[in-house]
């Protein structure tokens, strides 16, 4: 299938919001109303693609018409492309980022105070990048677009942030910048070795000169690549940048930040690393694996002494994203697609929590975990969702993540990973724990002081927006073949990818 | 033809409560007191009345009824459908929880009428009766588990009922992480099991993950494949004890028990409803539901008995000793439920759901009752300040010591034919070798405890002096509280009926054996041992003997003098402050556990994250550079021949990198 519907995705929302640039600045409620429209349309159009897409079809859908492709092009030397394409792995992602951007831009209309158009067009700029990354299938493009999307998260921090905002957001570029070096390296040298010298993704994915560098050979690339998504992601030890960016951005930004800039990491390992470097993958995958449960437990103890909630929701991301890794390099067909479901539950999921500390943020003016106390008295609805929230990131069954989650650890245990897979699973104590110690000191106990009593409960808008990500995690939690169907011919491809010589022993019941 | 199938009673009565939940939940700050406990009632009571046409009609047909609402998950290898299922165990038991639940709401009419937020109350306890059906009406691990951890959210959010206050806070906290570890024991136990080769068909597919088809494939391997199953005895041993443990959470078991006690300021119905037949019951339900898994596992039965047994024991011990009529009765659940794990232990499973069944009649009756006279005193509920309400409060005198008697065995009450039942498995039943006798004494040491501590607390709340309060006037509560008291003081006395000798009238058989018989039969056969011969009423005599003892000494002591006796105290001293302090459990756990635990955690944060990571890899990287730029700007001294001197190692330098090409 071939069109050029992604262009639109991925670029309407930078596109469309030059609109903003010929308003007034002061005119907020226009303002708004514009950012919302011209969010709304790529998530619309991506529920068309999504109705279209065809699970059992092609691998790469969607892709950009061949007239269209190239772009920077050197006869014989440079061959780079403009190719966008999705397939059972990131559609679900593209969905997700299209879906959050609307929902942060209608929590975010009373803040920031100054400089609301720049800030909109920060915003929307960034969900361009990361659609892009999203989608795209050429890894030139894919290193511009994730490059570029450090520029607006630089903004967002340090123009609109608060505290130490400038430091945070150095801070996060340098780590960032760190990994991007590693990724253009890794990249130039992949394209060394193909056998067209091109950046193409789907031509490397059959490229027999990448096949053939064994697995010393590889290991080399798969660090490379391995380093930039880790610290985007970001696993135990890289993680530092994010307590601080989560703690210095503006509320909104952290939504943003949270749910959708973390899950490019992961994204990029089931993108790049594991597919195109199986056989790293599989030498590497154990110590991946102890990182993984280490973040896991890691982020879970460092959250629950944490005295701002910002940096709480940061461990907790950490721990939730640890997770995700454990499912991707468990290198099984159901801890794949686990992995891959467990990004879009803990989207949702993370946002929904983000919101609320932005909701209390606002309402507060702090965000220090001991200026609460008592707060269900005066916003009960805010506590129902506060709870839901909490309860399903804390693995709850019936709630979206705990499916996600079985996934996962299931195949582990279905592999013989019993020992990774049982302290994963005390991982789940942790969090509860510490989300629990979390609404206690918010929300139970006798008001603090008097301005807690006065905190007014959820308006409208917010509301709905809570309203339906929580209606989303009860859906997912009941019915998750409804992404799984999407998400799983995908994750066998990549599966086959990893164990070529294995390709039917799943008829048991997985290769014991 | 609405009627003929099951299909729809079943799905209403599981699903009446969760409607009257979420209209409490969404509208329910609207409406007055009366349409609150109406819709509860409502709607938990329609249930009740399906599950009895459903109890009926199921004795006719026996057949299970099946209902399915789409897969909760569904990949290579898995196939998980949020799946429901009834059969006699789930019918039994939907009738009871109802029931009683429906009992203990019409209770909390009255005894609600004057607090606020009794919408939030309602909808919590009808949210949670709906969560306990779900469980029992589980077809499969998952849907169980949703269940499962619906009402550990509900019983969290029950607990905490009054959130202001903030030692009730910590005792809703210290449930749900208490009950977070148990579950994940028996997550990992469940994911062993779901793994295992016994979940698998034989056709390779992962379908099986129905209990009855785990069931199956065990009752077919353990005639066909002897060997392969054996094999698999280790797995079971584990999977066994790590249900065990995440059963034993729920239900209080010992070293799990300590969120139980400490719930003194959790509204009197919520409480009653916990004990009986709500969060307590799922983990004996769970321990039944699963015993095929059990029976193949020796070592861990052993355990499992011995551990229950000692449970109902030493809980018993603490009970005798408490003055809180709350914590009397909170331990004595944790001692009754112990005998239930420990009819579970032994393969008595139809017995341990007896006395599930017994239990949660004859302790809502002594919940309420206690409520009942906390109401009248208004609000005390230490014994030492209680006493002789007889005349006071005659109804509820009666009720309540219709219920002691019940519960500790007072011949041809419920508690006395449920309790032997449990003692004629234990002793009889041949799976744990000689364990049974261990287990076994150590049980029926437990009913003279319990006798001794029931009748204390009858004695010293309605025997004796009576100490009036100032400004007190103690009178029987509403009828909307009488009622309940009594129609369950009425069913604790006449309960036993349902196990009636005659097996055409026998209730518990006739839903259970087809449910529990076939497992025991093939496990039996797998095992190749035999039943000794011994009949139920070998043991019923003895039952009444260890409960004379107990009820004598308690009688000695208490009808004469109604104080505790001072000699106990006096000449075990450390005994009696051990009991006393409720084992000390909590103490420990935080001496060996939390604090080491806070310790490392904010040493983590202190030293490896701030410290190792951020200043000294990050911060360190950022000051080396600066140092290697400090350095480079040495060599920028402003002199020209130092200039000539770089330019000509740089030139050299490339020459050499430029011939060693070639």
């Amino acid at each position: 299938m071939v069109t050029t519907d992604l262009t639109l995705i991925v670029f309407g929302p930078i596109v469309l919001a030059t609109g903003l640039l010929f308003m007034r600045h002061d005119d907020r409620k226009g303002l708004f109303e514009l950012a919302f429209g011209v969010s709304i349309v790529p998530f619309l159009y991506s529920l068309t693609l999504l109705r279209t897409f065809d699970p059992d079809g092609h691998a790469f859908q969607f892709l950009t018409p061949d007239r269209f492709r190239s772009w920077i092009v050197i006869e014989d030397v440079v061959n780079i492309e403009y190719l966008l394409g999705i397939d059972g792995i990131s559609i679900l992602l593209v969905l997700l980022t299209t879906f959050i951007t609307p929902l942060v831009i209608l929590t975010a209309l009373r803040r920031p105070r100054e400089n609301y158009r720049q800030f909109l067009l920060a915003l929307l700029a960034l969900e361009s990048c990361i659609l892009g990354c999203l989608c795209a299938l050429d890894l030139f493009l894919f290193l511009v677009f994730w490059t570029a999307s450090l520029v607006p998260v630089f903004f967002i921090t340090g123009v609109w942030g608060t505290g130490r905002k400038l430091s945070s957001a150095v801070k996060f570029i340098i780590f960032s910048l760190i990994g991007c070096i590693a990724l253009f390296a890794s990249a130039f040298t992949l394209r060394s070795l193909s056998t067209h010298g091109s950046f193409n993704i789907i031509e490397l994915l059959n490229d027999p000169n990448i096949q053939n560098l064994g697995p010393y050979g590889q290991s080399w690339l798969f660090w490379g690549f391995f380093i930039a998504f880790a610290i985007r992601i970001p696993v135990f030890p890289l993680h530092t940048w994010l307590p601080d960016l989560n703690r210095d951005s503006p509320a909104t930004g952290t939504v943003i930040i949270n749910t959708l800039m973390l899950i490019l990491g992961t994204f990029g390992f089931a993108r790049i690393c594991i597919p195109l470097f199986p056989d790293a993958a599989i030498a590497f995958a154990p110590a991946i694996m102890v990182l993984a449960v280490i973040s896991i437990i890691y982020g879970a103890w460092l959250a629950s002494i944490q005295r701002d909630m910002r940096r709480l929701i940061a461990y907790t991301s950490i721990s939730h994203m640890g997770f995700i890794v454990l499912g991707l390099f468990s290198l099984t067909q159901n801890g794949l697609t686990g992995a891959i479901l467990h990004m879009v539950n803990y989207g949702i999921c993370i946002c929904g929590l983000t919101i609320i500390a932005g909701i209390l943020l606002e309402r507060r003016g702090s965000l220090k975990i001991t200026d609460f106390g008592g707060l269900i008295k005066s916003a009960p609805t805010l506590g129902v969702m506060f709870w839901i929230i909490a309860f399903a990131l804390i693995g709850l069954p019936g709630l979206n993540i705990f499916a996600s989650l079985f996934l996962i650890i299931t195949s582990l245990f279905e592999h013989g990973n019993y020992l990774i897979g049982a302290i994963t699973l005390t991982g789940l104590i942790w969090l509860a724990v510490m989300m629990l110690g979390l609404i206690q000191k918010i929300m139970l106990g006798k008001a603090t002081s008097p301005a807690i009593e006065k905190i007014k409960d959820l308006d409208r808008r917010e509301f709905y927006v809570l309203a339906l990500l929580v209606l989303l995690m009860f859906y997912f939690g009941l019915s998750s073949p409804s992404l799984t169907s999407k998400i799983e011919p995908a994750t066998d491809r990549t599966y086959y990818k990893v164990h070529p010589y294995t390709p039917f022993s799943s008829e048991t019941g997985g290769d014991q | 033809m609405f009627f003929i199938d099951l299909k729809y009673p079943v799905l209403y009565s599981l699903l009446l409560p969760l409607i009257g939940s979420i209209i409490l939940g969404m509208w329910g700050r609207r409406f007055g007191q009366r349409t609150i406990a109406s819709v509860a009632i409502s709607t938990v009571f329609g249930s009740f009345l399906l599950s009895l046409y459903i109890a009926l009609k199921f004795w006719g047909t026996g057949d299970p009824v099946l209902l399915s609402f789409g897969n909760l998950i569904e990949v290579t290898g898995l196939e998980i459908p949020l799946g429901f299922h009834l059969d006699g165990l789930s019918v039994l038991l939907l009738t009871v929880v109802t029931a009683v639940a429906s009992l203990i709401l019409v209770y909390s009419t009255g005894y609600m009428v004057v607090r606020s937020s009794s919408s939030r109350f309602f909808g919590l306890m009808t949210l949670s009766v709906f969560f306990m059906l779900a469980l029992i009406l589980a077809d499969n691990f998952i849907t169980l588990l949703i269940g499962w951890s619906g009402i550990a959210v509900t019983t969290y959010l029950l607990i905490g009922f009054r959130f202001y206050n903030s030692d009730t806070v910590q005792s809703a906290k210290r449930f749900f992480i208490i009950n977070a570890v148990s579950d994940t024991a028996l997550l990992v136990g469940l994911i062993l099991l779901i793994t295992s080769p016994i979940a698998l068909n034989y056709s390779g597919t992962g379908a099986g993950l129905t209990y009855r088809a785990v069931f199956e494939n065990l009752t077919t391997l353990s005639v066909t494949d002897k060997p392969f199953l054996g094999s698999l005895v280790p797995l079971f041993e584990t999977i066994a004890i790590l249900i065990f443990i995440g059963a034993a959470g729920k239900s209080a078991q010992l070293l799990q028990h300590i969120w139980l006690p400490n719930t003194s300021d959790t509204p009197i119905p919520a409480i009653a409803l916990m004990q009986s037949v709500t969060t307590v019951a799922a983990g004996v339900y769970l321990m039944a539901r699963l015993h095929p898994v059990l029976l193949f596992a020796p070592t861990a039965m052993a355990i499992i008995a011995v551990i229950s047994a000692l449970s109902a024991f030493i809980a018993a011990g603490v009970a005798l000793v408490q003055t809180d009529m709350k914590k009397i009765l909170a331990w004595s659940t944790i001692s009754q439920v112990g005998l239930m794990f420990l009819g579970c232990g032994v393969g008595a499973v139809a017995a341990a759901i007896f006395h599930l069944v017994t239990h949660a009649v004859v302790k809502s009756c002594l919940i309420l009752s206690v409520g009942s006279v906390k109401y009248a005193m208004e609000g005390e509920t230490d014994i030492r300040r209680l006493g002789g309400l007889k005349s006071l409060l005659p109804f509820t005198r009666v009720a309540f010591l219709a219920a002691v008697a019940a519960l500790s065995g007072f011949p041809m009450l419920a508690g006395f034919f449920s309790v032997s039942e449990i003692f004629h498995g234990t002793f009889t039943l041949p799976f744990i070798f000689g364990w049974k006798w261990l287990a076994g004494i150590v049980g029926y040491a437990a009913i003279p405890v319990t006798a001794f501590y029931a009748y204390r607390l009858y004695y010293r709340i309605f025997e004796g002096e009576y100490h009036k309060p100032p400004g007190v006037e103690p009178s029987e509560p509403d009828l909307s509280m009488e009622a309940p008291v009594w129609i369950s003081a009425a069913l604790s006395v006449i309960g036993g009926i349902i196990a009636f000798p005659k097996p055409e009238f026998n209730v518990i058989d006739r839903y259970l054996s087809p449910v529990i018989d076939p497992p025991m039969i093939s496990a039996i056969g797998f095992w190749g041992r035999t039943e000794d011969a011994f009949s139920s009423y070998f043991f019923m005599p003895i039952t009444v003997g260890v409960f004379l003892i107990g009820y004598w000494v308690a009688r000695n002591i208490y009808l004469r003098r109604p104080d505790d006796p001072r000699e106990f105290k006096i000449h075990h001293k450390d005994l009696h402050m051990y009991l006393w302090d409720e084992l000390r459990v909590e103490e420990i756990l935080d001496v060996i556990l939390i604090r080491p635990a806070k310790w490392i955690v904010s040493w983590l944060w202190r030293e490896v994250d701030e410290g190792l990571i951020d200043r000294g890899i990050v911060e360190g990287t950022g000051k080396s550079t600066f140092i290697l730029a400090r350095m480079v700007n040495l060599l920028r001294n402003g002199y020209t021949r130092y200039y000539l001197l770089y330019l000509a190692i740089f030139i050299t330098l490339v020459i050499w990198l430029a011939s060693r090409q070639e």
